[in-house]
C-alpha cells in the first residue's frame, strides 16, 4: 500500500516537474529564436547603423535602420504614462489599505482587478474618440495622433494595475508599526507618511517597474492613437512609433515578407524582450528587498 | 450508417465553404467589397474573404500562393514577377478601374489652394526630414506653424506612385510622416488636424469630401484638381494610376474562382462610381474581359499557363 503511494507520489512529482520545465523551456526557446533570427540582420545592416543612425525607415530609399526613434518613442510613452499613473495609483493604494473600511476595500479591490482586465483595444478606441478631441483645444500644436493621448490612456490602464500591486505592499506592512505611531500621538496621515510608506517603498518601486515593463510592451493603444511616425523626439505632442507597435504594424503590413524586414522585426523584438526582462528583474530585486524587511 | 452519412455531408459542406482569399490595395478594397456583396447575393455558397494590406502585401501573398486574387494600385515590379516565378505562379493582370492621388488639407486650412510639383518634392524628399517641418519652410508667405504630414504607408501602391512623381524614385520619401495602409487613419488625421497635409487615393477623398479640402497640383501648366474630366484628358495624368486585379492563372481551373474573377470584371464598371473610383474606357474593359476569357480557356484546356501581361 505504502509502496504504491510512494510510486504515485513520484509520478506526480515528475509530471509537475515536467510542466515546470515546459515553461522554462518555452522562455529559453524564445530567447534562442530571438537571438538567432536577429543576429542574422548583421549580414545586411551593421550594428553601427542600427545603434548610431537617428533615422528609421526600413522600406524607404535609402533604407534607414536606426532604432533610436523607436526607443525614444517607447520611453516617452511609457514614462509619461507612468508619471500620470503613479500619483493616482499611490493615492488609491494608500486609501485602500489605510483609510478604507474592509467591506468597501473588498469591493474596490475587485473593481480594480476588473479594470485591469479591460482589453487594451477598448482603451485605444476611447483614446481616439474621446481623449484626442479633448486634448486638441487645450494643447497647442497637437494632432489627432500623439504620444500624450496614448500616454494618458496608458495611464488609465496602469492605474488599477499599479494601485493593486502597491496596495498589496502597503497592506503587508505590520500593524504594530502603525500602532506604535498612534501610541506616540501621531496623526493617521503622518503614520502613513513617516512609518508605513517608507517601509513599503521597495514594494511600491517593484510595482512601478512592473508597470513600466507592461507599458513598454503595450501595443494596441499606441497602434491606434500614437501615429506610428518614427521620428526621434521627446515632445509629448508629437506622433511617435514604439518598438512593440512597429512589430505589430510590420507584421500586419507584411514586412515579414522581405528578408531584412523580418530580421529587423526579430531584432526589435529582442530589444523589447531585453528591456522588459531587465525591468522585470529590477522589479524582482526590489520585491525581494521589500520581503526581507518584512518580519 | 447515419454517422457515415453525416461525415459525408460535413465534408461536402467543407468543400463548398473553402473561402476564396482576396488581399491587396486599400484603394481597390471598397470595390472588392461592393462586388463581393453582389456575388454573395448571386452565389451564397461561395465564401470570399477580402482584406486590405496594401498592394505590395497583396502581390507578395499572391506570389507565395496564399491568396487567389491580389488587388493592386500599380503594375507588378520585375522583382515581384521573379518571386511569382520562383513559386511557379503565373499572375494574370486585369485592369479594372483608375484612380488619382489626391493632396488634401484640413477644411479650415484656406491659405493653400495649389502646390507645384517641385514643392511636393521639396516637402517629401528624404533630405527634407527635419528641415521642412513648418508651412513657412515651403512658401515664405505661409504661416510659421508646424507642417504635419500624413500619407499612404510604404506598403501601398499609392506610396510608390506618389514617391515616383514627387521624388523620381519609388521609395525615396522622407520617413517622418504619419503613414498608414489604412485610409481611414489618414482621413481621421487630416480631418482633425489644422496643420495637416496628406496624400491618399482620390476615391478616399471623395468618400469623405465634406471633412477635407482638396489641393490642386501644378504639373507645370497651371494648377489642376483631380476630376473625372482631368483624369480622362490626362491633365492630372502624372498622379493617376490604373488599378488592377492579379489572379493566379492556375487557380482559374477552380470553377468558383473563375466565376468570382469573371463576375468581378463584369460587375466592376457598374460599381466603380459608387466607391469613388473612375471608369476605364470601354475598350479597356473589353480587353480585360477577353484577356481573362483567353486565360481561363487555355487553363481549362490544360495549357501550361505562362506569365501573362495585359496588352
Amino acid at each position: 500500500m505504502s509502496a504504491r503511494r510512494e510510486t504515485r507520489d513520484k509520478i506526480v512529482a515528475r509530471a509537475l516537474g515536467l510542466a515546470a520545465l515546459l515553461s522554462f523551456g518555452t522562455t529559453f526557446a524564445i530567447v534562442l529564436l530571438l537571438l538567432g533570427e536577429s543576429a542574422a540582420i548583421f549580414a545586411k545592416v551593421s550594428l553601427k547603423e542600427l545603434l548610431l543612425s537617428v533615422r528609421f525607415g526600413p522600406m524607404l530609399d535609402p533604407p534607414a535602420y536606426g532604432v533610436w526613434p523607436l526607443l525614444a518613442g517607447t520611453a516617452l510613452v511609457a514614462t509619461l504614462g507612468l508619471a500620470i499613473a503613479l500619483p493616482i495609483a499611490l493615492i488609491i493604494a494608500v486609501y485602500l489599505s489605510e483609510y478604507c473600511p474592509p467591506r468597501i476595500r473588498r469591493v474596490l479591490k475587485a473593481a480594480l482587478d476588473v479594470l485591469a482586465g479591460v482589453p487594451a483595444v477598448v482603451y485605444g478606441f476611447v483614446a481616439l474618440v474621446y481623449v484626442s478631441p479633448f486634448l486638441q483645444p487645450h494643447v497647442a500644436e497637437i494632432g489627432v495622433y500623439s504620444a500624450l493621448a496614448g500616454a494618458i490612456v496608458l495611464a488609465a490602464m496602469l492605474v488599477p494595475y499599479i494601485a493593486s500591486l502597491a496596495d498589496d505592499a502597503i497592506y503587508a506592512v505590520p500593524l504594530e508599526l502603525r500602532e506604535a505611531g498612534f501610541a506616540l500621538g501621531a496623526s493617521r496621515l503622518s503614520v502613513v507618511r513617516r512609518a508605513v510608506l517608507p517601509h513599503a517603498v521597495s514594494g511600491v518601486v517593484a510595482a512601478c517597474f512592473l508597470g513600466v515593463a507592461r507599458a513598454m510592451g503595450e501595443t494596441m493603444i499606441v497602434l491606434i492613437v500614437c501615429g506610428l511616425e518614427p521620428t526621434l523626439t521627446l515632445d509629448p505632442r508629437a506622433p511617435v512609433q514604439t518598438l512593440a507597435a512597429f512589430i505589430a504594424q510590420a507584421s500586419l503590413s507584411d514586412t515579414g515578407g522581405t528578408e531584412t524586414g523580418s530580421r529587423l522585426m526579430f531584432f526589435v523584438a529582442t530589444m523589447l524582450f531585453a528591456l522588459t526582462f531587465a525591468l522585470n528583474a529590477i522589479s524582482a530585486r526590489w520585491r525581494e528587498r521589500f520581503l526581507r524587511r518584512m518580519p | 450508417m447515419t454517422r457515415a452519412l453525416l461525415i459525408a455531408i460535413a465534408l461536402a459542406a467543407c468543400e463548398t465553404r473553402a473561402p476564396i482569399w482576396i488581399d491587396g490595395s486599400s484603394t481597390l478594397f471598397p470595390l472588392a467589397e461592393a462586388v463581393t456583396e453582389r456575388l454573395h447575393g448571386e452565389a451564397p455558397a461561395i465564401e470570399i474573404v477580402a482584406s486590405a494590406s496594401g498592394s505590395a502585401a497583396g502581390i507578395g501573398r499572391l506570389c507565395r500562393g496564399e491568396v487567389a486574387i491580389a488587388l493592386s494600385s500599380r503594375a507588378m515590379s520585375d522583382d515581384e514577377r521573379g518571386q511569382c516565378r520562383a513559386h511557379a505562379i503565373a499572375p494574370l493582370e486585369l485592369p479594372i478601374a483608375t484612380d488619382a492621388i489626391a493632396i488634401a488639407v484640413h477644411p479650415e486650412t484656406t491659405f493653400v489652394t495649389a502646390l507645384h510639383v517641385f514643392e511636393l518634392r521639396e516637402i517629401w524628399r528624404s533630405s527634407a526630414e527635419g528641415s521642412v517641418t513648418r508651412w513657412h519652410d515651403v512658401r515664405a508667405e505661409w504661416p510659421d506653424t508646424r507642417l504635419q504630414l500624413y500619407g499612404a504607408g510604404p506598403f501601398s501602391g499609392t506610396f510608390a506612385q506618389f514617391a515616383l512623381v514627387a521624388t523620381g524614385r519609388p521609395r525615396a520619401l522622407r520617413g517622418d510622416y504619419i503613414g498608414s495602409e489604412d485610409d481611414s487613419v489618414l482621413v481621421r488625421g487630416v480631418a482633425g488636424d489644422r496643420r495637416a497635409l496628406g496624400f491618399f487615393g482620390w476615391s478616399v477623398f471623395r468618400r469623405s469630401a465634406a471633412s477635407l479640402r482638396l489641393i490642386a497640383v501644378d504639373f507645370g501648366a497651371g494648377p489642376v484638381l483631380p476630376s473625372v474630366e482631368t483624369l480622362r484628358d490626362g491633365r492630372y495624368a502624372l498622379l493617376t494610376r490604373k488599378l488592377m486585379l492579379y489572379v493566379d492563372t492556375q487557380r482559374l481551373r477552380t470553377p468558383e474562382i473563375a466565376r468570382v474573377v469573371r463576375r468581378f470584371v463584369e460587375l466592376a464598371p457598374g460599381q466603380v462610381d459608387a466607391v469613388g473610383l473612375t471608369r476605364l474606357a470601354d475598350s479597356e474593359y473589353a480587353r480585360t474581359a477577353s484577356a481573362l476569357h483567353d486565360a481561363t480557356l487555355s487553363v481549362m484546356q490544360g495549357g501550361g499557363a505562362t506569365d501573362v501581361r495585359s496588352p
